[in-house]
């Protein structure tokens, strides 16, 4: 799923707002960025369409509301994007410092701090010396 | 059945197919038997042979198809050879014979592979596009995420960027966060993305248990090169040996891969971590690329590889018909 800037700034403004309709998110874009009514009606019924937006018919027009919030979107795509360090013979294409999912041992941790630590003592007594 | 420059064509390509299977079973072998070795060499030489191990079948695949055909068959200088490795009928190829089954599972494998790996690509790129685009720039670079998750990645295989979430900004200090932006960076250098979605490509044509074990190396491979990518001295080493430990800390409170919490994955982490922290506190003499020996296995592969096809090719028809 890819998002134009101006998708992106719809879905940013449809985060801030209440449900709304074209109309009125031509008229909050129309004094910040212009841009014809057709425009926000096309970039409303793609982000839809890329079940990012969800939608109700009230009268005549439909009124857009985000399927997804803002935090939640994020973490899905951190998580799909790490998934492949833990599934590592599937999608290896991106390095992570370490591991999200790290569900280490607290005493192995510790004790690497620990040796850490050591190392850390014995250079300092090097130093001085 | 088909004859002529056609025939010879399908008939290098079945040569190609058996020496890449014999190569394939050779450089497994080979790995499987030197695997606990390769912590001896430096890291840089780790990878190299690690790229070797992986793209020899394709390179000794390459060789005796060339060899094989009318190029080299014909030359007087490799008589010997021919004599011991040769194709039969080269300009007859029968469409129904297993030297057409065996051509037909190798490029439905391959193209399983290929579609398999760029449905792969294609996801991760928009994932990334998605999260670029929510993003705040910080440098051309670095993109910071907002979330609470403490994260830091790269990502994108043309242009790969760092992405780096407010939660660990929040959570680490001013030093912690600059040796996990600089290690970040490092893979961006390296272009460390795309060689990995490379990497699980050509490992994807040997069995479960080499590719796993090749990922995994080249994996912790190229984290250790990051982590020390800037590191000038031993202070610096026990610095990011620290911050490794803080953020596996922090981030092991935010698990959110739930289904992986298996034995097998947290003794795979566990290994990647201290194997991590164990090479920046160390400071033992690694072994140089062992060329000698790399060569000779290259040469003797290349000979094995030759010189089987041949037989390959008479015990399959004693065994079964053409």
């Amino acid at each position: 799923m890819q998002l134009g800037e101006l998708e992106k700034q719809v879905l940013e403004y449809l985060w801030k707002a209440k449900p709304t309709d074209a109309k009125q998110v031509h008229s909050y874009f129309e004094k910040n960025r212009g841009g014809s009514l057709n425009t926000i009606q096309s970039t409303l019924d793609r982000l839809f369409k890329k079940n990012l937006l969800g939608r109700v018919k009230d009268g005549h027009a439909f009124q857009y509301f985000p399927k997804v919030k803002r935090h939640e979107l994020i973490g899905q795509l951190i998580k799909d994007v790490t998934n492949d360090f833990i599934v590592e013979d599937e999608n290896s294409v991106i390095a992570a410092f370490s591991s999200i999912s790290s569900d280490l041992d607290e005493h192995q941790l510790n004790k690497l701090e620990a040796m850490i630590e050591g190392q850390r003592q014995k250079l300092q007594k090097n130093t001085e010396k | 059945m088909i004859y002529d420059q056609w025939a010879l064509a399908f008939n290098l390509l079945t040569v190609g197919v058996l020496a890449f299977v014999v190569a394939n079973i050779f450089v497994s072998s080979v790995f499987w038997s030197i695997k606990g070795k390769l912590a001896d060499y430096t890291v840089s030489t780790r990878k190299s042979l690690l790229w070797l191990l992986v793209l020899t079948p394709w390179l000794i695949t390459l060789s005796v198809t060339l060899f094989f055909s009318p190029l080299f068959q014909n030359a007087s200088t490799f008589t010997w050879l021919t004599d011991l490795a040769h194709w039969h009928h080269p300009d007859i190829f029968y469409f129904l014979s297993w030297h057409s089954f065996s051509l037909l599972i190798f490029v439905g494998f391959s193209l399983y592979v290929f579609t398999k790996k760029m449905i792969v690509l294609y996801h991760n790129h928009h994932q990334v596009s998605l999260l670029r685009a929510f993003g705040t720039e910080k440098s051309k670079q670095v993109t910071i995420i907002e979330s609470s998750i403490p994260t830091a990645f790269t990502g994108g295989l043309i242009n790969p960027s760092c992405f780096i979430s407010t939660g660990l900004i929040e959570q680490t200090s001013v030093d912690e966060l600059e040796i996990i932006i600089q290690h970040e960076l490092a893979h961006v250098h390296y272009s460390d993305p795309l060689k990995k979605w490379l990497f699980s490509f050509f490992s994807a044509y040997f069995t479960r248990n080499v590719k796993h074990l090749f990922i995994s190396m080249m994996s912790l491979s190229m984290e250790q090169d990051a982590d020390s990518f800037f590191v000038k001295n031993q202070q610096q080493s026990h610095n990011v040996a620290s911050t490794l430990i803080k953020f596996t800390k922090l981030a092991a409170n935010y698990s959110i891969h739930p289904q992986y919490k298996s034995e097998l994955f947290v003794h795979f982490c566990r290994h990647s971590i201290e194997q991590r922290v164990l090479h920046l506190l160390n400071d033992k003499q690694f072994k140089p690329f062992p060329k000698g020996g790399v060569l000779i296995v290259i040469l003797l592969l290349a000979l094995i590889s030759t010189t089987s096809v041949d037989s390959l090719h008479h015990v399959v028809e004693t065994l079964f018909t053409h």
